[in-house]
């Protein structure tokens, strides 16, 4: 990642509302949305089409969920991170998402603050594991 | 009156005795009619009147006989006054009847008839039939006639005694007797006493080296023989105990036996005292014979009463005594025998008579059934042999006397013996004729002597009883039927009549009354045994009794009664066993209609198992759809408003008030559409209108609903209805709601009419629509056709007290109907 780009994300949830503010406020932080998709096979394809640095994805969505297109993203991009939004805070949801090695996993509902930290967080620990270009 | 010398050998000697010879008449017919007359008595089993009579007459003619015999002895020779002692006079006035050795023949003939007759009229005593008392009265008047008068008492005492010795009805008879002849001794004693000590009677009377006769050795001696006399009677009287019922038990028998050897042994004591009170010598008892003996000394005992005819009231004394000794021995030793022989042949044969207690036989007459017979026959007929042979032979007068009265006893106990049941009652008619003719044959052989009057009186009245007096058929069969006496029959006659009266009719009538007002048979099974058993030996008599022909009106009727109600019974039973099939075809229905609820049951259950987890399933269902309302509702929406939210504060932060202004304005439209939603959700849950507009508001409402998101046409037909509970109106609800579903999903309908109305104690909706329909299943078949949504709405409308129906067919339209209590009729009914 360049200093001069701003990192660019992807956002996967079926709810159209929540999707949009989520695209509307990381574009407000300033960060380039590349893409928002509805499902997760809408959002794999857009992964592989624009690359982007972050992947925010809802976890329960209509035929594939999050979980197992984050299995999927890891297999065919294993340096993406991938933050999964879910609306449950269940352990056994929790659990399933650290066994397909996601990079964060948030509450909906959570504040905008815990979710642009934990993203931008996730961005700088995928720089590092990059390194310098 | 001259007292006799000591020494004398008594009032008369026997040389006659000695050189008599037998006349040859009467010796063929005692020959002939002793054993004649007693083995046709063994050939009777029972007893008719005609034959006792015929057997008292037979007997009368056998002792006629002995006397004629004895008549023969003396009457052929003249009388010898000489004794074996010294010479001495004797008093002209004395009868030759005080003589027992002189006695001419018709003075034994009329004595002889009068104990004849005793034993008839005991036999009449004994309950045994009137001929008895005829043949007693005929002899005892011929011995009467003759002038006989100790007959006549010798009758009277041998009465008692027979009575004693045979009668089984026990022991006040027998007490009776025993005071007879008690009171007979206590004279004798008293007598004597007196005499001696008035000093009247002479001391030559008794031997020199006994004393003087005013000495207490000579009170002693009289004392003694009075006590012994007194006590031989006693003693013959116990011994005569075998008519003592069995019942007694050992201690009788005991005491019979005990009474047997007193006797014995008062005997073996009194010959020697009596012999030294005589004045006689052992040799001059050797000589005289123990009769004349006694009578020499009882001659001094009752010189003070008797005067002049002191031997004549002593030969009558020695007579009773010979006679009751006889009697007596008789009695006991036939009575011991007959015991000791019934006790041992049972026991040997270890069975009682089969059918003795199934015929109705009483247990009386049954223990009466082994009393003595044959071992009594037998020792009858070896005395009355040993009496003739005896007879024949010519030994002394007083052993004639003595076996005679020992035949005698051991007939008249014969002819008491009870009759067995379930043999011939009647003497076969030629054995009857036979003896007759032995009787007549007797007579006729006696007619050598004097008497004939009489002799040809008693041989009428035996023939007339024999030809005339036949024994009433009617009488006969009763006493078959229900005992031989009087008594017994009425016994009998009383308990079948009870049985009939008092159990097997009323219980027939119980059982009939049962039957006819159908409930459970109580058989009188009891009752009917009872009766049955009552009623056997009627019907085994009818059956097969030689007088089932020639039954009394009276015994007819009876068996015609205990038929019929045998017959009742019987037909009870066969309605009892029909009533039984029809019980058992009736347990089988219950059964096989208990078999099918079981099915049911079980499909019941297997449907309420289905119908559970079905339920289950759906709640969780319903759960899971409430979640993933929650998830992508207001959860979602919310989140998105958070976001909306803090986009808003940064674009504050940066002073962009109307990219601010645009996201509040953006959230609150957001917000009122949750709010919405929410609204829905809360609705499908648990309408609100239903609580609060009631349950046709609240159809209305989902009718207008149901109508707008289907598309079909629906009209709301309420009519005035009770008031239903608040569960009765969500089950309404429901049902309505899930009808309307179907409708939409299944029904292509155009239009769908809902209603509700009053009908009896409840509201029925029915919801009816004009779609293509379906074969709709019988209810119970509703799960099996995967219907369940019908099936549930069945259950909440069931639970609810209801009813629910559906109706369909092909191209049909569906109708679906739910009737569900109103509150009125769903309370419950108070039970007073």
């Amino acid at each position: 990642m360049t200093g001069s780009r701003m990192p660019r994300l992807v956002v996967v949830d079926d709810d159209n509302l929540l999707a949009e503010e989520l695209a509307g406020l990381l574009t407000d932080v300033g960060y380039e949305v590349t893409g928002v998709a509805n499902e997760a096979m809408q959002g794999i394809a857009l992964v592989d089409r624009t690359h982007p640095d972050v992947v925010v994805m809802d976890v329960r969505m209509d035929g594939m969920s999050g979980t197992e297109a984050a299995g999927i993203l890891q297999r065919r991009h294993p340096d993406l991170p991938v933050v999964l939004l879910s609306a449950y805070s269940d352990e056994g949801i929790r659990q399933a998402a650290r066994d397909v090695n996601v990079a964060a996993y948030l509450v909906k509902g959570c504040s905008a603050g815990e979710l642009l930290s934990t993203i931008g967080s996730v961005i700088k620990q995928s720089q590092a594991r990059r390194g310098p270009p | 009156m001259t007292l006799l010398p000591p020494g004398t050998g008594g009032p008369a000697g026997n040389g006659g005795l000695a050189s008599a010879r037998l006349s040859s008449r009467p010796g063929l017919a005692v020959a002939l009619a002793a054993p004649v007359s007693l083995v046709a008595l063994c050939w009777l089993p029972r007893y008719a009147p005609a034959d006792r009579l015929a057997l008292g007459a037979s007997l009368a003619a056998a002792m006629v006989v002995v006397a004629a015999a004895l008549g023969g002895l003396e009457g052929g020779e003249p009388r010898r006054q000489a004794g074996p002692g010294p010479k001495r006079e004797v008093v002209a006035s004395r009868p030759a009847w005080a003589d027992p050795v002189a006695l001419s023949t018709d003075r034994w003939l009329a004595l002889w008839p009068g104990v004849a007759g005793a034993g008839a009229i005991s036999s009449w005593v004994a309950r045994l039939g009137g001929a008895g008392l005829l043949s007693a009265l005929a002899f005892g008047a011929a011995g009467v006639g003759h002038g006989a008068a100790p007959s006549a008492l010798a009758a009277l005492v041998v009465v008692a005694l027979v009575l004693v010795s045979v009668s089984p009805y026990g022991l006040p008879l027998m007490a009776v007797a025993l005071a007879t002849v008690a009171a007979a001794g206590a004279v004798v004693t008293v007598g004597g006493i007196v005499a001696l000590c008035r000093g009247r009677l002479t001391a030559a009377l008794l031997p020199p080296a006994v004393g003087g006769p005013h000495g207490p050795a000579a009170i002693a001696v009289h004392s003694a023989t009075t006590v012994v006399l007194v006590c031989l009677l006693a003693a013959g009287l116990l011994a005569a105990g075998p008519a003592v019922p069995k019942a007694r038990g050992r201690g009788a028998r005991w005491a019979m036996s005990a009474g047997a050897s007193t006797a014995v042994a008062c005997w073996a004591l009194a010959v020697p005292i009596l012999v030294r009170a005589g004045g006689l010598s052992s040799a001059g008892v050797a000589r005289l014979g123990g009769a004349r003996a006694l009578t020499t000394a009882l001659a001094a005992v009752l010189g003070p009463l008797g005067g002049g005819d002191a031997a004549g009231m002593a030969h009558a004394v020695v007579l009773v005594t010979c006679l009751a000794g006889a009697f007596g021995a008789a009695g006991a030793a036939t009575g011991v025998a007959g015991k000791v022989l019934s006790d041992v042949r049972p026991a040997r044969r270890g069975r009682r008579r089969p059918g003795a207690h199934d015929d109705g036989t009483t247990p009386a007459l049954l223990a009466r059934s082994s009393a003595p017979r044959h071992p009594a026959l037998a020792i009858a007929g070896a005395t009355g042999l040993l009496a003739g042979g005896v007879a024949l032979i010519g030994p002394r007068p007083w052993l004639v006397v003595a076996l005679g009265g020992l035949a005698t006893g051991a007939l008249a106990l014969i002819a008491l013996a009870p009759p067995s049941p379930g043999r011939r009652q009647r003497l076969p008619r030629l054995l009857r004729v036979a003896v007759a003719l032995i009787w007549l044959l007797a007579v006729g052989g006696a007619l050598g002597g004097v008497g004939a009057w009489a002799l040809v009186g008693a041989g009428g009245l035996a023939v007339a009883g024999v030809v005339a007096v036949r024994p009433r058929p009617d009488r006969a069969a009763l006493a078959q039927l229900f005992g031989p006496t009087h008594r017994q029959r009425a016994a009998q006659l009383e308990r079948v009549a009870g049985t009939l009266a008092h159990k097997a009719l009323p219980g027939l009538a119980s059982a009939l009354e049962a039957l006819s007002a159908g409930e459970q048979l109580r058989l009188p099974a009891t009752e009917l045994a009872e009766l049955k058993a009552a009623a056997r030996p009627l019907e085994a008599t009818l059956a097969g009794g030689p007088h089932a022909a020639r039954q009394s009106r009276t015994s007819d009727a009876l068996v015609e009664v205990s038929k019929q109600v045998a017959r009742l019974a019987a037909a009870v039973e066969a309605v009892a066993r029909l009533d039984t099939n029809r019980l058992e075809e009736l347990v089988e229905v219950r059964v096989g209609a208990l078999a099918h609820a079981n099915r049911n049951l079980v499909d019941s259950q297997w449907r309420r198992r289905q119908l559970l987890d079905r339920t289950v399933r759906a709640a969780e269902e319903e759960r899971a759809r409430i979640a993933a309302n929650l998830h992508d509702g207001p959860i979602q929406r919310l989140a998105a408003l958070g976001l909306v939210l803090d986009r808003c504060r940064l674009r504050m932060d940066r002073e962009d008030k109307d990219g601010a202004r645009d996201l509040v304005k953006r959230a609150r439209t957001e917000l009122s559409e949750e709010i919405r939603s929410l609204r829905q959700l809360m609705s499908e849950l648990r309408p609100p209108i239903l609580d609060e507009g009631g349950l046709e508001a609240a159809l209305r409402d989902h009718l207008s609903s149901w109508t707008s998101a289907s598309g079909i046409e629906v009209r709301f037909e309420p009519a005035s209805h009770g008031l239903l509970s608040l569960d009765s109106e969500t089950v309404v609800y429901r049902v309505v709601q899930e009808a309307l579903a179907n409708v939409a999903k299944h029904s292509r309908a155009k239009l769908t009419t809902v209603t509700m109305s009053q009908s009896g104690n409840g509201v029925q909706v029915v919801v009816r629509d004009d779609g293509k329909g379906f074969d709709a299943p019988p209810q119970p078949d509703l799960l099996r056709g995967g219907h369940f949504g019908l099936v549930v709405m069945r259950e909440r409308v069931e639970l609810a007290s209801g009813r629910f129906e559906i109706h369909s067919a092909p191209r049909t339209g569906t109708e679906v109907v739910a009737w569900l209590p109103t509150i009125m009729a769903n309370r419950p009914v108070e039970v007073a």
